[in-house]
């Protein structure tokens, strides 16, 4: 279970899901696509969504699953959540 | 759990079933608020013996929660849980126990008895499961019981709509099962054959009599005896059980 935090940070994010999806953290590259290229399923992609919410304690709704698709986009995401909390 | 709560003091488990007013979905209630779970429930139309659930929870020093959500409606279903889990504060447990028959032989069905049953409880599991899960992942965990009939399990003359609706959810719950379980999600099964409530009521004395004699135990079970198959199944103590139909049918699987 990943440390909560509120601080976003590209590398920690990057081990973070690499963690969770069980690969090498080079693998995560900044713009890897989840599905294409990592196997992400949409199953997987939920279990990431939540690790994150309770990683950098911010809500996600179902519409934030189809951000969950790259390294970057996640980062985005995150990075928007943690300005309005 | 909380901000405010402690591991010293754990959040009070929440259960909401569908159907909670009458029949084994009132049983279910009952058993929940004895053995501890603040509840909420929902009605189609009529909130029957309301007031004694609510002397029942204060009793048990409890809190309840009852609303009217027709199942078959899907917005109605997603406003009652919201509205639940927002009066409770969490979601443990689910069991959707709504369920109506319209008996007749396929050759005479119409299109209504066989839409409204598929309607009301098949995709009424559909829908309370839908409103549930989101949450459920959320929070960590939870488990979902689908109450479904010995007649999904083996069919049953002039039942054809009811018995594909319970083996729709028979189907439902097992995929179900393998999807949430890395979320700490549990759904399982339960397939009560007769049993004594107003929905059986209506048999007539041959046909109860016929019934009966198929049933090796030699008599109905009781809505009470379902509650407690349904409050085993959605407790810790069924932790590696998930994926599973649990007949409460006094042997007619044997």
């Amino acid at each position: 279970m990943p440390e909560p935090t509120t601080v976003l940070d590209l590398e920690d994010l990057r081990r973070t899901i690499a963690e969770i999806l069980d690969v090498e953290e080079a693998e995560v590259t900044d713009t890897a696509d989840f599905k294409e290229d990592l196997d992400v399923d949409s199953l997987l992609a939920m279990e990431i969504m939540v690790a994150l919410e309770r990683k950098y304690q911010v809500t996600m709704g179902e519409s934030n699953l189809q951000e969950v698709r790259s390294l970057i986009s996640v980062h985005d995401l995150l990075a928007a959540k943690l300005v309005t909390a | 759990m909380t901000a405010e709560e402690t591991p010293e003091t754990p959040a009070t488990p929440v259960a909401v079933v569908t159907g909670g007013s009458r029949g084994i979905g009132r049983a279910v209630v009952e058993r929940f608020l004895a053995d501890g779970y603040d509840v909420g429930y929902c009605y189609r139309t009529r909130p029957e013996g309301a007031e004694e659930i609510e002397r029942l929870a204060e009793e048990h020093g409890r809190v309840v929660f009852g609303a009217a959500a027709d199942v078959a409606d899907e917005q109605a279903v997603t406003e009652f849980l919201t509205a639940a889990r927002t009066r409770l504060g969490r979601l443990d447990v689910l069991v959707t126990s709504a369920g109506i028959v319209r008996d007749s032989p396929l050759a005479t069905m119409s299109g209504d008895d066989w839409r409204s049953v598929l309607d009301t409880n098949l995709t009424g599991t559909y829908n309370a499961c839908r409103a549930a899960v989101f949450p459920m992942i959320k929070q960590g965990g939870g488990s979902i019981v689908n109450l479904s009939s010995v007649s999904g399990v083996y069919g049953n003359a002039t039942q054809s709509n009811y018995a594909a609706s319970k083996a729709g959810i028979i189907g439902f719950t097992k995929s179900l099962a393998k999807e949430v379980a890395r979320f700490g999600i549990r759904a399982n099964v339960v397939a009560p054959g007769l049993i004594a409530t107003d929905m059986t009521d209506g048999m007539g004395d041959k046909a109860r009599a016929k019934a009966l004699a198929k049933i090796p135990l030699g008599r109905a079970g009781s809505a009470a005896e379902v509650a407690d198959a349904v409050a085993f199944l959605a407790s810790g103590r069924a932790g590696y059980i998930t994926g599973q139909v649990l007949q409460i049918d006094g042997g007619i699987g044997n």
